[in-house]
């Protein structure tokens, strides 16, 4: 009985976490969205220093007004194939928790799109297969009247053993 | 802190209590900071009666919490008396002092006209009453004062019939009389005797018979006159309990909270200080100053846990200050046995503030009933005996030195001490009229020395020194950035560089802000090897130089750790045993020395024994064996020593509880590289060992040099460059399964291809078209192949963020002056992705 209750209200919990307001941004002809809580801020590209050793999404460190941060392309992230960046390609900067302190990692998208207020009704869970992306990244599906976008799951996209991969590549 | 403080302290307290509102009760928690700091100006003032009275005011305040409505206006009214009373009684001090002559009295309680013998007797006993109140256990009872006090009723009530009063006074004095000579702490049957006096007084004012049965009260009294010492144990006991019970999970209040938080971070401060000065003082034994040092802080710490009812520290720092006290006043000299005592009762103080500090985290009292205290008391109580009986103050000696005195006098002084144990040699002389106090005095004041000058200081929290380091690093960078960007205006160039020069000032005050002298760490190694030289049997003497040389606190904390491990080493493998050095032809006593130095934008710190050295063949012969080396590879002695920072290395035959399981050197070796330092080993068979650390001066700066590796741009440490050049023909080889190598003034350099490990071109370069800078890490020296050079600069250190802190080669981040990140080379991690491939 109370573990039922305990999954119920697991449930709920999930739910309450899965509405709100998200930033969507576009990988190629895909449309993804970020948890806006976890943006810091939008920036335009700015130089990268290559950071050698290093898987090949980790596209190197940036200057963010006086700290280093890492940045990371989501599309190699994803195995798409890059393209040249543009005036319309962005930086996003987020904060991400790792293993209990927040760090933050800028991603390179596309472009970025609009922020969608988006209800847990309109999110479909994860579906098995069906995309070349690693289910454990996405959040969820949200069906919007343009059509369906990817919720991610930032904390794991970025998690720290993704990141510690960028040790073990060398 | 004048004692007006302490009377204006004390009105705000009164309003606070008349503003008080007993509809809300919680709102008395915010007297509890008042009382603590009129507690601590008492002290300062030693007026140690107030003090506890103050304490008495605490605990009905406490009470008041615990209890319901009902009894609370009770305890108000009270609550309200007891400050009133202080507060009056602090003015009448105060007038006293104005007329210029104070004097530290006992309580004249209410300054009532004695005119007739019942009201003398009231005052009499009001005034015994409130020093019994005031009385609380770890504090000096003010005795002397309380058996006046009864005399005095007893003087006057002799006449008084019938007789009861007179002899229930006489039962209370003889009890008292007993607590002073014991240590009895129990003030109930006395205060039960006192109830008594007055409800017979106020019968004897309206002329009325006390017919009420007392002899419970006279039992109580006369019992404890019977077995004084069975009852001293059973009280304590007694009293164990109480606070055994208070300290079940209790809730602790925010104020509460904030007030042990101060008080935890005081008295940690405090302990470590005792430390340092513990093992100054086992140096120097006579030496008051630091006697005083030492006292004070276990002052402090008896003081304000005594008001905050932490039974067990208070008790115990008591025991302690009573036996630094008589150290204080010259009855005995400290000895080895003291001092280790005393260190004791710091760490058992440590645990229990450490218990104090876990019942903070969970916001709870924690039980410390596990931590006993009794034993350690006893001890120091003993020792404290002990002590005093045994040797005696050398001012004798002095004085003679001095000329003051003749030898005679001395003898004569002495065999008047031998009648009169109770007096002080001094005294006597004084007496005798030998002497002038004034000489005595100065005789005294000799034994100390020339106090330090301490300039005011400020606490500051770290992470706001960091932040300020950071900024100032930042305002580095910008101001290089304007640099550049005004290069072409003469006048703008100017005013540029006079703002660089105050940047730079501002940044080295930053910089500075955060070194501190490595004087404590060296400290703490003193009492390590102490402690294993008495563990070990060996005698081990370490001395140290340069300990005042100054270091970033970052690398100051992180240092300790590696330290204590080469100590120890140093302590079980380094030193032999004394009958070992006796046939070695050595003298009897190790010594491992401890040196800090500058050098060169480096920290030095060499630990140094004269021990067995490193044993090369043995080394060699376990590292063939454990796999590490394979055949007779040419190996320096560097090389073969650094052997032994792999990990699981180790030579000791035997394992001891100290040292010698095999980890350790590895982590002191990670350890220091952590800090961008090294570690090199310098040892001779039979002579001693040498172990360097060399570390930056501080973490969060760096010199470097710019160098450009086709598209990128990299900072080489400038500590780890050698010197940079071009080949000429002729001076490049390539050797047959060795790889590449340059030549430089006749040495051999393996090259490095810096494109080719950071993958940023994979086309052979043409030797003779770049630039080799030879660059040196742990006496291996090899050439970095670069395309550029473009300059000298000072780099502020950054991690790269995320999860990129541990990247091989690569020790961090540096923000250039074009805005760009430059990657700073971690050059010994270049060498060994080299020697991987």
């Amino acid at each position: 009985m109370t573990d039922q209750i305990d999954s119920i209200d697991k449930a709920v919990a999930d739910m309450a976490m899965k509405t709100g307001k998200y930033l969507t941004f576009s990988l190629e002809s895909e449309e993804y969205g970020i948890g806006i809580l976890k943006v810091k801020e939008i920036i335009g590209m700015l130089p990268i220093t290559s950071v050698p050793r290093t898987p090949e999404f980790v596209k190197g460190v940036i200057n963010l007004r006086g700290k280093v941060i890492p940045v990371i392309d989501l599309r190699l992230k994803f195995d798409m194939k890059s393209i040249c960046y543009n005036d319309r390609t962005c930086i996003i900067v987020v904060e991400i928790d790792a293993s209990g302190s927040t760090v933050l990692i800028g991603i390179v998208v596309d472009t970025v799109s609009e922020v969608l207020n988006i209800k847990e009704d309109d999110i479909e869970e994860t579906p098995a297969f069906g995309t070349k992306l690693d289910t454990r990244y996405i959040l969820g599906m949200a069906k919007q009247e343009k059509g369906v976008k990817i919720l991610l799951n930032i904390d794991k996209v970025l998690s720290s053993n993704e990141m510690s991969a960028i040790q073990n590549a060398s | 802190m004048s004692y007006e403080n302490i009377i204006a302290t004390t009105e705000k307290l009164t309003s606070e209590l008349i503003l008080f509102d007993p509809a809300q009760p919680d709102a008395i928690k915010t007297l509890l900071p008042i009382l603590k700091s009129i507690h601590a100006q008492c002290k300062m003032q030693n007026l140690s009666s107030e003090a506890a009275k103050i304490l008495k005011a605490r605990h009905i305040i406490d009470a008041i919490m615990k209890d319901g409505p009902q009894v609370r206006s009770n305890l108000l009214s009270n609550l309200d008396m007891v400050v009133s009373d202080f507060s009056a009684e602090l003015k009448e001090m105060d007038q006293k002092k104005s007329n210029a002559l104070f004097v530290q009295k006992p309580f004249q309680a209410d300054g009532q006209v004695q005119n007739g013998e019942d009201k003398a007797l009231e005052a009499k006993l009001n005034e015994l009453s409130m020093l019994i109140a005031g009385f609380c256990p770890g504090e000096d009872p003010d005795i002397d004062g309380m058996i006046r006090n009864v005399e005095g009723l007893i003087n006057i009530s002799e006449n008084i019939q019938p007789s009861t009063f007179y002899d229930i006074s006489k039962l209370c004095k003889q009890y008292m009389e007993n607590m002073g000579r014991g240590s009895t702490c129990n003030t109930r049957p006395v205060e039960e005797g006192i109830v008594l006096l007055k409800s017979i007084l106020s019968h004897l004012k309206r002329k009325e018979p006390f017919t009420f049965d007392y002899s419970d009260v006279l039992e109580l009294l006369e019992e404890n006159l019977a077995a004084n010492e069975q009852f001293d144990a059973c009280s304590e006991n007694e009293f164990e309990a109480e606070t055994e019970q208070e300290s079940t999970p209790e809730k602790l209040s925010d104020d509460d909270i904030e007030i042990l938080t101060d008080f935890i971070s005081e008295a940690e401060d405090n302990l470590n200080n005792i430390e340092v000065s513990l093992i100054e003082l086992e140096q120097d034994p006579e030496n008051a100053d630091i006697i005083n040092d030492i006292f004070r802080p276990f002052h402090t710490i008896k003081g304000v846990s005594g008001f905050l009812s932490l039974g067990k520290i208070n008790r115990l720092s008591h025991a302690t200050e009573n036996l630094l006290d008589s150290a204080r006043s010259g009855d005995f000299i400290i000895t080895h046995s003291a001092t280790d005592a005393i260190l004791e009762s710091v760490d058992l103080l440590k645990q229990l503030i450490d218990n104090v500090k876990q019942g903070l985290v969970s916001g709870y009292h924690q039980a410390d009933g596990h931590i006993d205290v009794d034993i350690l008391r006893d001890k120091l109580k003993k020792l404290q005996m002990s002590l005093t009986r045994g040797e005696k103050e050398p001012l004798g000696e002095i004085l003679v030195r001095k000329k003051e005195i003749e030898e005679q006098d001395i003898d004569h002084a002495l065999e008047i001490q031998k009648n009169h144990p109770e007096k002080k040699f001094g005294e006597i002389l004084i007496q005798d009229k030998k002497i002038a106090p004034v000489q005595v005095a100065s005789a005294l004041m000799e034994q100390s020395a020339v106090k330090k000058r301490v300039d005011s200081q400020v606490k500051v929290s770290t992470q706001k020194l960091d932040d300020l380091v950071d900024y100032a690093g930042e305002l580095v960078i910008a101001q290089s950035m304007l640099r550049q960007q005004t290069m072409g205006n003469a006048a703008l160039t100017q005013t540029v560089s006079q703002l660089g020069q105050i940047v730079n000032n501002m940044q080295n005050i930053a910089m500075s802000m955060r070194m501190i002298p490595i004087k404590a760490t060296f400290m703490k190694m003193i009492r390590i090897v102490r402690d294993l030289s008495r563990k070990s049997g060996k005698q081990i003497n370490l001395s140290m130089t340069g300990e005042e040389t100054e270091i970033d606190r970052n690398v100051v904390d992180a240092l300790y750790e590696p330290m204590v491990h080469m100590i120890r080493n140093a302590c079980d493998h380094g030193i032999e045993s004394v009958e070992e050095r006796t046939e070695k032809k050595k003298p009897p006593q190790g010594n491992i020395n401890l040196r800090a130095y500058h050098k060169g934008g480096n920290i030095i710190i060499e630990i140094e024994d004269d021990g067995k050295g490193l044993d090369r063949e043995k080394i060699l012969k376990k590292a063939a064996a454990t796999g590490l080396i394979t055949g007779e590879a040419q190996m320096t002695d560097a090389q073969v020593f650094d052997l032994i920072l792999s990990p699981g290395f180790s030579t000791a035959n035997q394992i001891t509880d100290v040292s010698g399981r095999g980890v350790g050197m590895d982590v002191v070796k990670e350890g220091i590289e952590k800090l961008r330092g090294h570690l090199n080993i310098e040892s001779e068979k039979a002579v001693g060992s040498r172990f360097i650390i060399s570390l930056p001066l501080t973490l969060a700066i760096i010199d470097g040099m710019l160098v450009r590796v086709d598209d990128e741009k990299y900072v080489i440490p400038t500590i780890a460059i050698q010197k940079a050049f071009r080949p000429g023909p002729g001076e490049y080889f390539t050797v047959e399964g060795k790889g590449e190598m340059v030549k430089d003034r006749g040495h051999l350099v393996p090259l490095i291809r810096l494109n080719e490990i950071y993958g940023t071109s994979s086309h052979i370069k043409s030797v003779e078209q770049s630039l080799v800078v030879v660059v040196e890490s742990k006496e291996e020296r090899r050439g970095f192949l670069i395309d550029e050079l473009l300059g000298k600069d000072e780099y502020v250190i950054k991690n790269l963020g995320g999860n990129m802190d541990d990247i091989r080669g690569i020790a961090g981040g540096a923000i250039l002056a074009d805005g760009k990140v430059g990657l700073i080379l971690d050059v010994h991690g270049i060498f060994s992705i080299v020697s991987e491939k």
